[in-house]
């Protein structure tokens, strides 16, 4: 820079300047614009699981009082911007106005539907012999861990079931 | 001079010269703001490729879903509304910009010799740019997308002789459905993006070869070729 110095600083300095100018103006542009684009393309990925909305299922003063019974319903999925209706059951057992659970009807061993045998009070899977009590308590056969639940309210006598609830390893407490 | 150490990529590459030749342009006295028309028309094409690729990775082509994709752009998509909204606004303004920068070059005579040429790919990058327009209008598949294109294939449709050939052309058929909206789509979002970065190619090639007119003064003879 010692001889620039002597003839002509004024011009270097300017080209300089004007260079980082341009720089940085035009980066901060990219970036500007960058970081919605970004945001937009990642967004699938950093979105939090929707809050399911709870489907209205039966009354519970439809429903025999300590008899599991099977109730379908139509549930809206929404997919991007398609909403399709998917039909699905559960196996829904009254205990009082207020107990009531609704089992998601596979079994926990490969995912087979299960049935109620009201002669041996048990719910039984025809695949590979499972056996379960009307709780959802493992009582023989290969399943792992009791039967799974759906997240459900009773409000004003309505039965609304949510999403599934997996029970895990820990053994649930009994309702 | 001063001998400059060269980086790991130039030593290998050597770029310099290229760079010289793009950037380290002898530029005409008197050029000012009116000169930046093009750069400014092409800035807004590069904003319309990355916003318009983003926004195909949400829109569905279909009339069942073309205006709820829209909407899930719109309202639930993280900055679904503004690359939209870029998308929306750069496109109004790559047609006024394109006009503008058509204007300049015709009112200071600079497609005059030797820049013919340029001066042609212009005016078809100029006619791609109001196609991509026009064809981009119909996507959102609501009420004034709709209407608009029926008016606008109509209008195409009163060509003496190939009227009806054009208009069966455009919609893929006698009525606007389906088949218009995909074609309309593989125009605006690849056929015409192809040809206009094509021909946008050739035209700055020619700008960079030819080099930029002089403006004319007044009481001077034009020299064309003066930055040369």
């Amino acid at each position: 820079m010692g001889n620039a110095k002597q003839q002509g600083t004024d011009q270097i300095g300017r080209r300089i300047f004007l260079r980082n100018s341009v720089l940085t103006i035009g980066g901060a542009i990219a970036a500007i614009l960058g970081y919605p684009v970004v945001r937009y393309f990642i967004f699938p990925a950093v979105k939090g699981e929707e809050a399911k909305a709870f489907t209205q299922i039966a009354r519970v003063s439809q429903l025999p009082v300590s008899v599991p019974t099977f109730v379908t319903y139509e549930e809206r999925i929404k997919d991007g911007w398609v909403v399709t209706t998917k039909s699905l059951g559960a196996w829904v057992v009254v205990k009082n106005e207020t107990s009531v659970v609704a089992f998601d009807p596979h079994c926990t061993h490969l995912g087979c539907a299960y049935y109620w045998n009201p002669d041996r009070n048990r719910f039984l899977c025809p695949c590979h012999a499972g056996v379960f009590d009307i709780d959802g308590n493992v009582i023989s056969g290969p399943p792992p861990r009791p039967l799974d639940r759906l997240e459900l309210r009773v409000d004003g006598g309505n039965i609304l079931v949510g999403k599934t609830i997996t029970s895990n390893s820990g053994q649930q407490k009994n309702g | 001079m001063r001998v400059k150490k060269e980086g790991w990529l130039e030593e290998r590459v050597n770029l310099e010269p290229i760079r010289a030749s793009l950037l380290d342009r002898k530029i005409p006295k008197g050029v000012g703001w009116l000169q930046t028309l093009g750069s400014a028309t092409l800035i807004t094409f590069v904003a319309l490729v990355v916003t318009g690729v983003m926004l195909t990775m949400n829109y569905s082509n279909s009339p069942d879903h073309a205006y709820d994709s829209v909407q899930y752009i719109e309202n639930e998509v993280t900055y679904g509304w503004l690359i939209r909204g870029v998308h929306h606004w750069a496109a109004s303004g790559m047609v006024v910009l394109a006009v503008l920068h058509g204007l300049r070059t015709l009112f200071s005579g600079a497609y005059k010799y030797p820049r013919e040429l340029t001066w042609i790919v212009g005016v078809l990058l100029l006619l791609l740019v109001m196609g991509a327009a026009f064809t981009g209008y119909l996507l959102p598949w609501d009420q004034k997308a709709y209407w608009a294109t029926v008016v606008g294939t109509n209008i195409a449709g009163e060509v003496p002789v190939v009227g009806g050939f054009v208009l069966k052309l455009l919609r893929g058929g006698e009525s606007i459905g389906a088949v218009t909206l995909v074609r309309f789509y593989s125009l605006h979002a690849a056929i015409i993006p192809i040809l206009i970065t094509t021909l946008i190619s050739i035209h700055l090639f020619l700008v960079v070869r030819i080099g930029i007119a002089a403006p004319q003064r007044r009481g001077k003879t034009h020299s064309a070729v003066e930055s040369r």
